[in-house]
């Protein structure tokens, strides 16, 4: 039995401590916005927040995240209305979105350590593999949700740890 | 100058390159380390050889293989992709190419016809039944030390396998080397054909790791550096070596260089699991050791290994710093100075941070951290190169949480050479240098 | 043109009232569906147009979304004749039915940029009937002619008396008169919505998580399943011993397939657990000796085999023999991996009364008739429930995995089971874009004029679909080039090697205009003329396709100021007619030590009438990134009969960071619509092999770069 605090509530679970975080959250926990992509690490599409950390939790058993604050793409805002959320939503950023959880995690953790980040910053932060190419989209809207947080737009509902 | 003290100059030249010769040539044993006094086994209280004592009880099959994992002739025996035991493992030399041969015992093609008297023969001294005078790489000299007991049992358990029928290509070695003939030099000058002897003054539990590392793991023949005669040169045992490309550490107890600063459960948790936090991860011929070998051993055998190396006296690798302990900053835009390896650090962004972690310690996946392995910590950055290009291969496929896949064939040799010197910039005491052209010999294999 | 004609109504699938309610057809309909030469049944409104009396407007799209914007730009047509609000809108996926078959090819299909080329029309009609039929229902009520209400933001507005109503309030009414058989369309100049961008309808649920994918499928009592097959193309399962994985908890069963083996568990990882526990051995079949270089030798040797002709215009030979200056050039490309970000997977329930299905699919048809023949039984007895696609490129197209899924779930005593294929899987099992060759010869005469131009092309292809009497897919692009060349002979052989393949965005359009633009740019430069004016030359004709194209061209010339690179930069340029649309794009690079720097990407279109302008931009960039991928790094490389690529470490993706700079240009234009999800793909490989040469003088006749030693760097300057 192990015990998640996923959006600031706790769940008890009885799993396998090796099975991988993300399909926890995923088939245990019905949390489908988390994707699977390559379960080894290397797309991003799995990424949550462990602590505030961009975290990719296909790579991550779920043994060693008890005790850990863990923030899904669900627990971001209760409607869509976290400034990265509202950013992507007037960039119109997704195309199959598939990858775009993933992304808007990455985001949001990168904005709270750097709230005015360079592309640089972007490039070696964002890593997140797309398919359909809207790294241009991702860019931009990223630097707007930085402006809409400067300007004192801060999320709506939701965890308090995004 | 008078024909006299031309003659005996000539003689002194002569006298000096015959002790050069000499030293050259004869080198001390692998256990000359530990000095004491020697003992037959006949003399010995104790029984190092054989199965450990703490062996669950089982058939006498089942402790030949005990001793067939010990001694792990699967791994040399078996090609990529191959059957178990039935040869055609490409060891590639500076002089030429060797191939394992087939020891199933296959009438035709392995060794189905041999005798005990044959097999002795090519394990004590390096005689092979069909080919004559064996290699050294095959390990004899280490082999030698197994007791006929022991090394017939082997037989046993290779004569219990179903016989494959392969015939490996021929081992072509450039002249003169494909004299055979000249092995027997070689063989007397370095393979004493005796059995092993305990050192009296040592535990039971240290003879036993003796006999382990010297006549069944032969560790000495990764780890040990080579003489230009191809011996072991055991006045630096344990000192490092090569092994199809990667460097075997230093297994000495130089603090900085070699394991001296482990513990001893560091060491036994390396062997039984692979991986030790903060000191490294097994890749590579070691991660199939591990995998084929050291997990199959008991508890007491792994412990008795540990003893018998951390006994070996220091010495330094020149060119290993110590490690570095300090994990790196968590801000990518840290810790390595900025605009110096952009390619690198594109790479590591892209392909390694998912799991490596900017801060190189990864506490979900412990044996994902970089952070104080000696790997990173090795300015030639050999190994993390390799590791790149060949992921952990090795090891079979599981649906264990996280296996490093190879990057090799999908990105060029100055790509592997950018982001192993990032990660070794990074992670390391001292930076790296390796370039394109040296990746393509390690991809190379050579 | 079809009628327009009511059909009976029996309830809705959709609880909704008002304007022409039925979604459930008749059974014979549904079985029809699949059987070829069937004539196409009259569309009914209904099945695509539901107006609740809460003015809800329901739109059931043919058309999937899987990033592609069909779900946006198909309700446009309809909203825009309509007059509906854009707020009001829900959309939903059609089910498998053949009221749903493109028109233009007859399938219910997302594939080939089709879907508003083949819906353009009729669903215009649909939105226009029912704008009639609202207007008349309103004008009934009020007592006034319906020629002087208009429709607008879902209301009806009597324009002498200001009087309003919402749809909502005359629905029911409305679905009561006379479907108009050809109401009146707009003009495009009076078009308000189609031209504009609104907000896309999928874009907020997939900020949030919500969006439901195939892999997302969450069902009670659901069960999960991992499915591995044979390594080689055309191998078949031998043997297996599953006795390790039954003493597992989770483990549920065991399902043989014909090339491999399906475990069924409590979850998907355990599923994972047990399947690397099954011992599997395989016939690996007559391919296993396949690698890449057999791959390349076989299509080489095509070259000295009897093809097809696909076009000939003039005497070739004869003209070749008469040149100036002859040139001969063989290039080549490699299979492709889609390598979508969801990997393919399908949920099926399998019960006495028959199958349902979840999945992302191009086609439902296709996956209906796969789980029907898995089973054996009627089409009509399987429900396909379409859910978003996390990509299809043309992967989802096939329905394999939709097999496997119906099969797996027949061991399950009716609980729905969850197949998913692990990424590795994914690249291995893929339908791959076929590695390709052409072998082109090509005649200047002495004023450097292009008098002939042969090409012989090896790949494997597909036959054509829906266009009878057209050249299967693999010669396109080449044998369809509008230059104006007096002597131009195209042949083909296709060639099957044995290697699964299928459409990669763009199908050959991926790979044809590399090789037919990078030749074309060889011998503009033998000619001594400047790649953009030695095209230009060859677009003079007058034919629509010509001047279209011509267009395109001197758009992207003039906004790249095509006569001024900057120093030490250089620039490359490719055009063609693709899916109906005109497409281009001019790359500017500079290289240095192996470095191929790209600074700029200039990409232009006539997609005739631009539905969604914000879209088309964000496809023809996606299309780009997508090409440039595979033109950088993308190689699918084959050693004893099975691919030697398995996930994104040996089948890499673009970066962020290696995403240039893009400016996107839409030519304005009134011509019917043409595609626009596939074209931006075919372009860059082209455009950037003409740059590198203009750079460097070395001529890359392969892809990808990486075989060249060559990689990619971005400036963001």
């Amino acid at each position: 039995m192990v015990t998640l605090n996923i959006n600031g509530s706790d769940h008890t679970i009885d799993v396998e401590t090796d099975t991988p975080l993300l399909w926890v959250l995923r088939d245990e926990l019905a949390l489908t916005g988390t994707k699977y992509g390559c379960g080894l690490g290397l797309c991003g599409a799995c990424t949550v927040l462990l602590d505030g950390r961009p975290t990719r939790s296909c790579v991550v058993p779920v043994s060693a995240v008890s005790g850990q604050a863990i923030v899904t793409i669900e627990g971001l805002s209760k409607d869509k209305s976290h400034p990265v959320q509202r950013a992507w939503i007037e960039e119109s950023v997704p195309q199959c979105g598939y990858c775009q959880s993933g992304m808007i995690l990455a985001t949001v953790a990168l904005l709270k350590n750097k709230p005015n980040p360079t592309d640089h910053d972007i490039d070696t932060n964002v890593t997140n593999i797309c398919r359909c190419g809207t790294y241009n989209r991702v860019r931009k809207a990223i630097h707007r949700a930085a402006r809409m947080q400067e300007n004192g737009e801060t999320p709506v509902g939701g965890s308090s740890t995004a | 100058m008078t024909g006299k003290s031309i003659g005996i100059i000539a003689g002194a030249i002569v006298l000096a390159g015959l002790g050069v010769l000499a030293w050259a040539a004869i080198r001390p044993g692998p256990m000359a380390f530990a000095g004491g006094k020697r003992a037959t086994l006949a003399q010995y209280p104790g029984s190092p050889t054989g199965v450990p004592a703490d062996l669950p009880p089982m058939d006498a099959l089942a402790r030949a293989k005990y001793l067939t994992q010990a001694a792990d002739c699967e791994a040399c025996h078996t090609a990529d992709g191959g059957q178990p035991f039935a040869g055609g493992l490409a060891f590639q030399t500076d002089f030429g190419i060797i191939y394992s041969p087939n020891i199933t015992p296959d009438r035709e093609t392995g060794i189905g016809t041999w005798t005990d008297a044959d097999f002795l023969k090519a394990v004590h001294q390096g005689i092979s039944k069909d080919k004559g005078w064996l290699y050294p790489a095959f390990p004899y000299a280490a082999y030698t030390y197994l007791t006929d007991a022991d090394a017939l049992a082997i037989k046993a358990y290779l004569f219990s396998l179903p016989p494959q029928k392969n015939v490996p290509p021929s081992t072509k070695l450039r002249f003169p080397y494909n004299q055979r003939w000249l092995m027997a030099i070689w063989s007397r000058l370095y393979d004493p054909d005796s059995r092993f002897r305990p050192v009296v003054d040592r535990s039971p539990s240290w003879n036993r790791g003796a006999y382990l590392v010297e006549a069944l793991g032969h560790c000495g023949d990764c780890h040990t550096p080579r003489t230009a005669l191809q011996s072991l040169d055991n006045r630096h045992k344990f000192a490092g070596g090569l092994s199809e490309g990667w460097r075997a550490y230093n297994l000495t107890s130089d603090v900085d260089s070699g394991i001296g600063g482990w513990s001893r459960e560091d060491l036994v948790g390396y062997l039984t699991t692979g991986h030790s936090l903060d000191r490294g991860t097994a890749f590579g011929p070691m991660a199939q050791a591990v995998h084929l070998s050291f997990q199959k051993l008991t508890t007491a055998d792994v412990s008795a290994i540990a003893e018998y190396v951390r006994s070996v006296p220091p010495v330094p690798t020149p060119d290993l710093p110590a490690p570095r302990l300090k994990p790196a900053p968590e801000d990518p835009a840290q810790g390595v100075a900025a605009g110096s390896n952009p390619r690198g650090e594109a790479l590591f962004a892209s392909m390694c941070a998912g799991c490596h972690t900017w801060t190189g310690a990864n506490h979900f996946v412990p044996h994902a951290t970089l952070t104080g392995t000696r790997a990173v910590n090795d300015p030639t950055a050999t190994n993390v190169a390799l590791a790149v290009l060949r992921g952990a291969a090795t090891l079979p496929p599981s649906a264990d949480i996280a296996v490093m896949p190879a990057f090799g064939q999908a990105w060029s040799d100055d790509d592997i050479a950018a982001v192993s010197n990032y990660v070794v910039g990074r992670f390391g005491a001292r930076a790296s240098a390796i370039t394109g052209a040296q990746v393509q010999q390690l991809r190379d294999g050579k | 043109m079809s009628d327009i004609t009511r059909r009976a109504f029996v309830g809705g699938a959709v609880a909704l009232t008002g304007l022409t309610l039925s979604l459930e057809l008749p059974a014979q309909e549904t079985a029809r569906q699949a059987a070829p030469g069937v004539p196409r049944p009259p569309r009914t409104p209904s099945a695509f147009l539901q107006i609740g009396e809460d003015d809800r407007i329901t739109i059931i799209t043919p058309a999937v979304e899987m990033g592609q914007g069909g779900h946006t730009s198909l309700p446009m047509i309809i909203m825009e004749e309509l007059g509906g609000n854009w707020d009001r809108l829900r959309v939903v996926d059609a089910p498998a039915a053949a009221i749903y078959n493109n028109p233009l090819f007859g399938l219910q299909a997302t594939v080939g940029s089709f879907s508003v080329r083949g819906w353009y029309l009729e669903l215009r009609r649909i939105g226009a009937a029912a704008r009639v039929m609202l207007l008349q229902a309103a004008a009934q009520t009020w007592k006034v002619s319906p020629e002087h209400c208009v429709a607008d933001g879902s209301e009806v507005i009597h324009d002498s008396s200001g009087r309003r109503c919402s749809f909502g309030s005359v629905a029911r009414l409305a679905a009561s008169l006379p479907i108009p058989q050809n109401p009146l369309l707009k003009t495009v100049a009076q078009y308000t919505m189609i031209g504009s961008s609104p907000p896309r309808v999928d874009v907020p649920d997939k900020v949030d998580g919500s969006a439901r994918y195939g892999i997302d499928v969450t069902l009670p009592d659901m069960l999960y399943a991992a499915v591995k097959t044979c390594p080689t193309f055309g191998g078949k399962l031998k043997s297996l011993d599953d006795s390790a994985c039954r003493s597992m908890p989770a483990y549920r069963a065991t399902v043989r397939l014909a090339d491999g083996v399906v475990v069924v568990a409590q979850s998907y990882w355990q599923a994972r657990k047990a399947l690397e526990r099954v011992k599997v051995e395989y016939e690996l079949g007559p391919l296993a000796g396949l690698d890449s270089e057999k791959v390349s030798q076989q299509l080489h040797a095509g070259f000295a085999e009897p093809g097809f002709v696909a076009r000939h215009d003039g005497k070739v030979e004869a003209a070749l023999a008469g040149a100036a200056k002859v040139l001969e050039s063989v290039y080549e490309v490699p299979y492709l991996a889609h390598a979508c970000m969801e990997p393919m997977n399908c949920t099926a329930r399998v019960t006495d009364a028959g199958c349902e299905i979840w999945c992302g699919t191009q086609n439902p048809q296709a996956a209906q008739a796969a789980a029907a023949t898995a089973l054996g039984i009627a089409p009509a007895r399987v429900q396909v429930h379409v859910q978003y696609l996390g990509g299809g490129f043309g992967r989802r197209g096939e329905a394999d995995y939709v097999t496997q899924a119906v099969l797996a779930a027949k061991a399950t005593q009716g609980k729905p089971v969850k197949l998913i294929w692990s990424r590795e899987e994914d690249i291995q099992h893929d339908f791959y874009r076929p590695a390709a060759a052409i072998r082109f010869r090509g005649g200047l005469d002495a004023a450097g004029k292009l008098v002939a131009l042969e090409a012989k092309i090896i790949s494997a292809s597909a036959p054509a679909i829906g266009r009878p009497g057209a050249p299967p897919f693999f010669v396109e692009a080449v044998e369809d080039a509008n230059y104006r060349i007096p002597n131009f002979y195209v042949t083909g052989l296709n060639k099957d090697l044995g290697v699964r393949f299928g459409f990669w965005r763009s199908v050959n359009h991926s790979h044809n205009p590399f090789m037919l633009e990078g030749f074309i740019d060889e011998l503009a430069r033998a000619a001594g003329k400047d790649p953009y004016l030695f095209r230009r030359e060859m677009l003079q004709h007058g034919s629509e396709g010509a001047r279209r194209q011509l267009a395109v061209l001197d758009l992207m010339a003039q906004k790249a100021n095509w006569q001024h690179p900057p120093a030490g930069h250089a620039f490359g340029i490719s055009a063609f007619e693709a899916f109906g649309s005109f497409i281009g794009t001019i790359v500017e690079v500079s290289v240095k030590d192996r470095f191929v720097t790209i600074h700029r990407v200039v990409q232009a279109i006539d997609c005739g009438v631009a539905i969604h302008p914000d879209n088309i931009s964000a496809q023809l960039e996606g299309g780009m990134a997508f090409g440039l991928t595979a033109a950088v790094r993308g190689e699918i490389t084959l050693r004893n009969g099975a691919v030697m690529q398995a996930n994104f470490n040996d089948y890499p993706a673009l970066a962020l960071s290696e995403m240039p700079l893009v400016e996107s240009y839409i030519v304005p234009s009134t011509a019917a619509p043409g595609g626009v999800g596939e074209p931006g793909t075919g372009p860059i490989a082209p455009s950037l092999g003409n740059a590198i040469y203009a750079a460097t003088g070395q001529r890359l006749r392969s892809l990808p770069l990486s075989r060249h030693r060559l990689s990619l760097k971005v400036a963001r300057t």
